[in-house]
């Protein structure tokens, strides 16, 4: 009887023990600050893009973080997060103020953009343009893609447009190159463009090249400039051409609203979401996609390189492709496959 | 803990309840300090809840009041503004300590780290405005000071946005604490619950373990009341404790009682062995004595007549006539005297001397009687009547025959020392008893065939009674066999 009663006492003690145990490490689990992994890193580099919204940002950003990361640095979306928008000056002294490691800045070609990155570099940092370049400014390298390829591939494109819009000799096709005033680099592009089209065959239709450039550069005032834009065009253009992610999307979004699916051909910029469903449904023609992940690798690299070793390459090619509907479709059909395989 | 159970036996019981109970409040007041001591890091947890929000509000206050001691100090250059600019710039480096400074990839973590590194951008930009101002040098500290308004502008964001993030965070994890508390409150109840139980059982246990050798104590001595105690084993002592020391008692007792007990009965054996013995004696004693009774005819009315016939015949002058009435006057005044008696070798002697005087006149001395006697062993006592009946055995198995044979019977008494025994012999030349019946007289058996039985004591009465006086000590041997005479040696100790 004693030793059931010793038995049971101990399994007792024991319960006592494991709940007294269990009880100690929920009071510690319970942190005023909640129980968040926090991880510090050696460095700390601002992003500083031009729009928020813009799916290649986001995702380019996205890319900079998880690579970041794993190589001891965190990227900081500066600005993100406040109770106010603040332009990419305002993001710039943030920066500057915060003493981050370095910059990571969406380029635009702009004087003043120039002058952010030299009164970053006086004050001690660092600064990297990606996806367009500040080639007069002090930065220390540019990431991006070679913008006369992708102006001749735009071309190209262009060609295929035409040669699709079964249009006979002596007709004309038109084309819309809607350029942002902010990105010095679609010039480029563009006489990739022209030079591209000039090669055109001259026994085919006759191309028509027309650029329009969206001065605004929020988000919401670009959307509303396109569909002015488009609003005044009786007959759209054969071909659409947007050099921008935004752009492509406020096209789509125009046309789609105004139930003109099909009146023209829209060669857009990056494939984020949208436009890679409109290019399913055949509402885009073709997009080129950016190497988001190789961009942020070359950015993260170019910044911890330049901390590291005092110099830098100026430049770091990233890759891009075109997207059409049947590369898409070649596309998810390897993806179903290898999911099947797996 | 051998150790301990070992210094848990060899306690006082006094100490062992004490011990006991000591042991269950001690349990229980430790684990109500160490509940105790949770709750109030939960508690204090909870105080902490919202302390990032008055870190950021201070920050917030003294930066406000930093902005306006430095705007006054720019405007007026009053030493007021000036101290309490340096006031608030002191307490804003202390209050910027609780800030992260690292980098991180937790967002309020991250937002923590500018708003430190802007302020003490905000700070050191501040510093160089006043010194511009000292050095009157307007276009400085105009400059100086605009950046510090766009800086404050920056702060001021920050620092409103960070703490509305982490009012947000700070109302979940108060949300969380909360019901955190409420889940302890059942967890600390269950295990007050538990530890009552185990406390309950701890002194059952305990207290048990003191008790249950009293248990077994009264247990045993309701067996020893109900059995015998020599069927009782003794108790296990293991305790040092008081029942160890009642215990120890206890089995002294019953060892004592057993002991008793097999004194006592080993006595009652001895008393019925001796008590036995004495009824045998008395009963072959009272079996010679019938026997002489009976052969006798009134020894006392005999021996008064025999005396009377001795005097007469020594009137007479017949001496011879007078020596044989003397010699059977001696002989059956022995027998009437000596009856139950431990006499001399020398009277035995005696007797034996009277007997065969009175054989010899009435077998007109045939027999020839010798004796060889160590005058040494002539004070040591025995029995009475036990050399007379051995002579008489010689005289009846040896003379009879002898008389066919025509040759004369020769009995000879010796008494001799061997091995510190007195040893008495009474030999003779007769025709020797048959194996057989030396057999059954060494036996003990009687010799109840024998006819002339009522003449003699007898031999076997002769050995039972030298046995029962001497307790086997004695040795008889009787060497015989037909044709070569007879032979009966006593041994008896020389006391």
């Amino acid at each position: 009887m004693l030793t059931l009663l010793a038995v049971t006492s101990l399994a007792l003690f024991a319960a006592t023990i494991i709940g007294l145990i269990y009880f100690y490490n929920r009071v510690n689990d319970y942190s005023s600050g909640g129980n968040v992994q926090i991880n510090s890193y050696k460095h700390v580099y601002a992003f500083i893009a031009d729009d928020t919204d813009d799916a290649l940002s986001n995702s380019l950003y996205r890319d900079l973080v998880e690579y970041g990361k794993a190589n001891d640095c965190f990227v900081e979306r500066i600005g993100s997060g406040l109770t106010s928008n603040y332009s990419k000056s305002d993001l710039f002294n943030i920066a500057i103020y915060s003493k981050v490691d370095g910059i990571i800045v969406q380029g635009d070609g702009t004087k003043e953009t120039d002058a952010l990155i030299e009164k970053a570099d006086q004050a001690g940092i660092p600064v990297v343009t990606v996806l367009t370049d500040n080639n007069k400014s002090v930065r220390k390298s540019f990431i991006g893609m070679n913008d006369f390829s992708v102006g001749t591939d735009y071309g190209t494109q262009i060609l295929n447009a035409a040669r699709d819009s079964k249009k006979q000799s002596g007709d004309t096709v038109s084309v819309l190159v809607l350029m942002n005033s902010q990105y010095s680099n679609q010039n480029t592009i563009l006489t990739a463009i022209q030079e591209k089209v000039a090669t055109a065959n001259p026994v085919g239709p006759q191309i028509k090249l027309t650029t329009e450039t969206i001065t605004s550069n929020t988000a919401f005032s670009i959307q509303e400039n396109v569909k002015d834009l488009l609003d005044g065009f009786t007959v759209l253009p054969d071909v659409i051409v947007c050099l921008s992610d935004i752009n492509t999307r406020s096209v789509y979004q125009s046309i789609v609203e105004s139930n003109r699916v099909g009146s023209t051909k829209i060669l857009g910029y990056y494939d984020s979401d949208t436009v890679t469903k409109a290019i399913e449904r055949g509402s885009v023609y073709a997009t080129f996609t950016v190497a988001t992940e190789q961009m942020a690798k070359f950015c993260v690299d170019a910044l911890n390189e330049y901390k590291e070793m005092g110099n830098v390459s100026a430049y770091f090619s990233t890759d891009y492709e075109l997207i059409t509907i049947d590369i898409l479709a070649a596309k998810q059909q390897g993806a179903k496959g290898k999911n099947e395989e797996t | 803990m051998k150790k301990l159970n070992s210094y848990f036996r060899n306690l006082k019981l006094r100490h062992k309840l004490v011990l006991v109970f000591l042991l269950t409040t001690l349990v229980s007041l430790g684990i109500n300090v160490f509940v105790y001591v949770n709750l109030n890091t939960i508690v204090n947890k909870m105080d902490a809840v919202y302390s990032s929000n008055d870190v950021l509000n201070s920050i917030s206050d003294s930066l406000d009041k930093i902005q306006n001691s430095l705007t006054g100090y720019l405007e007026s250059k009053g030493t007021d503004e000036l101290e309490a600019y340096y006031k608030y710039s002191q307490e804003m480096m202390e209050q910027l300590r609780e800030l992260n400074s690292q980098p991180t990839d937790n967002k309020s973590k991250l937002t923590e780290r500018n708003i430190r590194k802007m302020t003490e951008n905000y700070l050191s930009v501040a510093d160089n405005a006043v010194s511009a101002k000292r050095g009157r040098n307007i276009m400085e500290y105009t400059k100086r000071y605009e950046e510090c308004q766009q800086l404050y502008s920056y702060l001021n964001v920050y620092i409103y946005s960070l703490n509305n993030e982490q009012f947000k965070n700070n109302s979940e994890n108060y949300k969380t604490l909360m019901a955190s508390i409420q889940y302890s409150e059942v967890l600390c109840l269950s295990i007050f619950a538990v530890v009552s139980v185990m406390n309950v059982l701890l002194i059952i246990i305990m207290t048990g373990r003191i008790t249950m050798p009293l248990t077994t104590l009264s247990e045993k001595a309701i067996e020893i009341s109900e059995k015998s105690p020599e069927k009782v084993d003794p108790l296990e002592i293991r305790y040092n404790d008081e029942i160890g020391t009642v215990t120890k008692a206890f089995n002294q007792m019953l060892s004592s009682i057993k002991e008793y007990i097999r004194r006592i009965r080993a006595q009652m054996v001895t008393e019925s062995a001796m008590k036995e013995k004495s009824l045998l004696m008395e009963n072959h004693l009272k079996d010679a004595q019938l026997k002489y009774l009976q052969a006798q005819i009134n020894p006392h009315f005999l021996f008064n007549t025999l005396n009377a016939g001795a005097q007469l015949a020594m009137m007479e002058g017949a001496d011879r006539t007078n020596e044989y009435i003397r010699n059977m006057a001696d002989f059956f005044r022995y027998n009437v005297k000596k009856d139950n008696e431990v006499v001399k070798i020398s009277e035995e002697i005696g007797l034996v001397d009277s007997y065969i005087y009175i054989l010899n006149v009435r077998f007109s001395g045939d027999i020839k009687f010798r004796k060889v006697i160590d005058e040494t062993l002539l004070d040591v006592r025995v029995p009475s009547m036990m050399i007379q009946p051995l002579v008489e055995n010689s005289v009846k198995y040896g003379a009879h025959d002898s008389d066919d044979s025509g040759e004369e019977t020769e009995i000879v008494l010796s008494l001799y020392k061997k091995d510190d025994m007195a040893c008495i012999e009474v030999s003779d030349n007769g025709p020797g008893i048959p194996e057989e019946t030396v057999q059954r007289i060494l036996a003990r058996e009687s010799e109840g065939n024998d006819t002339d039985e009522t003449k003699g004591i007898g031999l076997t009465n002769v050995i039972s009674r030298l046995d029962l006086f001497y307790d086997g000590r004695e040795g008889v041997e009787i060497i015989s066999s037909v044709g070569e005479g007879t032979r009966i040696i006593i041994k008896i100790p020389v006391e």
